[in-house]
């Protein structure tokens, strides 16, 4: 037995790990999470950590082999991995008849994202999840936001399927990775569950999603879908069952609903807000009889898209920014940034009257000169860079407020505010309630939950009861578009204001 | 005097002072908006036409430019299009007496199967502002509704908007439809996703990437 000594910030602790471990497999068992996009293949370069005498390493590649320490980048993400664990419910292990069907039955559970893929691969005798793994959704190639998606493939039956393959394959190359890696056989699973916004659903499925982006939006289905798996031909158990779960609405996906179905606040929170962050910013408020939900186009500024030097959240990314510490993800130059870097690039610039309350910014602003970057080009935002993120606040904002008048409640008696999603989970609250994505009055009261969608389809999987969950989710939601309010447009245009 | 009132219309215009009341923008607090500049002029004896051309006009030209500069942004434009609205208001029931004093006609609607108003709002109330007559049909708009209007209004230009990449689709046929009704019809687009490209394409006349270049098309037309 080595030892193993872990800094992340502001904390020490060490750990025991047997030789022939990687480091990644050491510090996920305990407890910590590293993002790794490729789970763990070594392709993808995002668990890189710092080791000591070393420099820095892809985690997933490395393997101690006596005592070391390392460094890890931030402690945000086992901050994250807590809250998730206190405020998401637990239920019963009770996957269904399924599992008689292999001796060592296993669930997967699969959020389609638009942007990445995340699959949990599930022991069904236990309960316990065996791993996680998680891929870019090569549909990526078709286009990067549904609606581009939805215009490749619009009334184009062979161009559909080229989606609904690239997305069939994903998953089945994420399945078999995992079979082999936990030594199980493709016939040892029995049952899928699977979580995703309702444009992922329809490609996954093979349906037109035409519809979708055509007023009055009204999607091919909604409703949960209980299917043999032989049909997407996925080479699992002959017996083997994909859940598809329930959807709202066009913009309100199955991954909402499994979000909204998997939270399990406390007593003490009765009302509250849930938002997701991506380039639709879907959210719900949650009172004890009722949930309104409403989507809202916040585009893709937070993703990286529509800022001059915006990309998502990768080596080389601005993902911090102070006047004295800039911090770039693996610590590499920057050569860019990303969301949750935006977001305290434009509250520093704020506080410090170099963008005024209108947005204005007189001349771009350099983060990194040009000799430090590692583009030998300065990266810096452009007074452009600031009215898209001037939409994209108040797009969110404007769906908070709504949501909350909706319910006829004041934000005193809002109790708590989960934040989803990726960006949702790297995001500096004090800087999002600085430029006035997240209102001021929530202070305090910002929970950062992780991938909801994920943990829902982990409960689906694991319990044929959660779908009586997920129901209940849908009857008692109202969806509301948000353009249907007189005051809208109005609210729009102000809420770009900062304060 | 009055020229002096027509430059603080013109102000007003420009950074969206309404009327004596509102509080926007703080530094024009307690001061007359364009609601009472407007009324002023008027009973001073200045015409209807001189007002648009030499005040409103004026103003609302530097929001444009402003607006294409990244200077102000959505708000302000909005704030400018309500103080144009008021003094629109006083000067609408004279122009509809004697239909000269404007520069020409606009129809614009954004495209069918699409909903968003915001940018083609913009638009209108900046040509409005400019001068035009302007017809907005709405949102989600088919050929037909297009084409009757045009033919209501002959020599009228039609301005299509469009904010998805998927009703780009439906401008393009929306085009076609018009163009082979009458080729003669001036169609300009516009929407985040349009391009100069997609415009030769499908055969539109003119594709301006902001409100003003709108206005400077119709005005180098008109000229």
């Amino acid at each position: 037995m080595h030892h193993l000594k872990i800094h992340s910030v502001g904390e020490i602790r060490t750990v025991g790990f047997e030789t022939g471990t990687s480091l990644l497999e050491i510090l996920r068992s305990n407890g910590v999470q590293v993002m790794a996009a490729c789970g763990g293949n070594g392709t993808c370069g995002k668990c890189k950590v710092k080791v000591k005498d070393v420099g820095m390493v892809t985690s997933c590649l490395y393997f101690p082999g006596h005592d070391e320490e390392v460094f890890l980048p931030r402690s945000l993400e086992s901050k994250v991995l807590t809250d998730q664990h206190d405020y998401t419910l637990s239920i019963e292990l009770e996957p269904g008849d399924l599992i008689e069907k292999s001796e060592h039955p296993v669930g997967v559970a699969i959020d389609v994202g638009t942007t990445s893929i995340a699959m949990y691969f599930i022991d069904l005798n236990n309960g316990h999840t065996l791993g996680i793994a998680g891929t870019m959704n090569s549909q990526g190639q078709y286009g990067a936001d549904v609606i581009s998606r939805i215009n490749y493939c619009s009334h184009k039956p062979d161009k559909l399927k080229d989606l609904q393959a690239a997305v069939l394959n994903d998953i089945r190359s994420l399945i078999q990775k995992e079979c082999e890696s936990h030594k199980r056989k493709l016939t040892d699973i029995v049952k899928v569950s699977v979580a995703a916004n309702t444009t992922m659903l329809h490609m996954l499925l093979g349906e037109d999603p035409t519809a979708i982006a055509l007023a009055p939006f009204t999607p091919k289905f909604i409703d949960a879908k209980i299917l043999p798996a032989s049909k997407l031909e996925l080479g699992l158990n002959p017996a083997a069952k994909v859940h598809v779960l329930p959807s709202i609405s066009a913009y309100v996906g199955a991954d909402v609903v499994a979000g909204l179905a998997a939270i399990d606040p406390p007593e003490s929170i009765k009302n509250y807000l849930f938002v997701d962050i991506g380039t639709n910013g879907e959210m719900a408020i949650v009172t004890p009889d009722k949930i309104w939900t409403c989507a809202t186009a916040a585009g893709p500024a937070f993703e990286g898209a529509n800022i001059s030097c915006g990309m998502g959240a990768y080596a080389g990314a601005i993902s911090s920014f102070s006047k004295d510490d800039v911090v770039t993800i693996n610590d590499e130059k920057a050569i860019g940034i990303c969301g949750s870097g935006l977001l305290e690039a434009v509250a520093y610039l704020l506080d410090n009257e170099i963008v005024s309350m209108e947005g204005n910014l007189e001349e771009d602003f350099v983060l990194v000169d040009a000799n430090k970057s590692g583009t030998g080009d300065a990266v810096a935002l452009t007074p452009k860079d600031i009215r898209e993120v001037q939409l994209a606040k108040s797009a969110i904002s404007c769906g908070i407020i709504a949501l909350t008048e909706k319910a006829g409640l004041s934000y005193d008696e809002v109790d708590a505010l989960f934040v989803a999603g990726g960006f949702g989970n790297y995001m500096n609250i004090e800087s999002a309630i600085r430029i006035g994505l997240l209102p001021q009055e929530m202070k305090g009261k910002v929970i950062q939950i992780g991938n909801t969608a994920g943990a829902g389809a982990v409960l689906d999987v694991c319990s044929e009861k959660f779908a009586k969950r997920l129901n209940e989710v849908v009857k008692k939601s109202e969806h509301f578009d948000l353009a249907d309010d007189p005051n809208f447009a109005m609210n729009f245009a102000m809420g770009m204001y900062f304060s | 005097m009055m020229e002096e009132l027509l430059a603080k219309l013109s102000d007003c215009i420009e950074f969206g002072k309404i009327n004596k009341v509102s509080p926007y923008p703080p530094n024009m607090k307690d001061m007359d908006g364009a609601d009472e500049i407007t009324k002023q002029l008027l009973d001073g004896g200045m015409s209807a036409d001189d007002i648009l051309q030499k005040g409103l006009v004026i103003g609302m030209e530097k929001v444009g430019v402003k607006f294409r500069e990244n200077k102000v942004f959505v708000p302000q434009v909005l704030m400018s299009a309500k103080a144009m609205d008021a003094a629109m208001a006083h000067l609408k029931p004279i122009f509809a007496e004697s239909s000269s004093s404007r520069k020409g006609t606009f129809i614009i609607g954004t495209v069918e199967g699409d909903l968003h108003d915001i940018g083609k709002n913009l638009v209108a109330m900046m040509v409005e502002g400019n001068g035009y007559e302007v017809i907005d049909l709405g949102v989600d708009v088919k050929a037909e509704k297009f084409i009757e209007a045009a033919d209501a209004h002959p020599g009228a230009v039609l301005a299509l908007s469009a904010l998805l990449t998927t009703t780009m689709e439906n401008m393009k046929q929306i085009t076609k439809a018009i163009k082979e009704h009458n080729s003669a019809i001036q169609i300009c687009i516009g929407g985040a996703p349009i391009t100069q490209e997609f415009c030769d394409q499908i055969g539109a006349d003119s594709y301006n990437p902001d409100p003003q270049g709108v206005v400077e098309f119709l005005n180098a037309k008109s000229a």
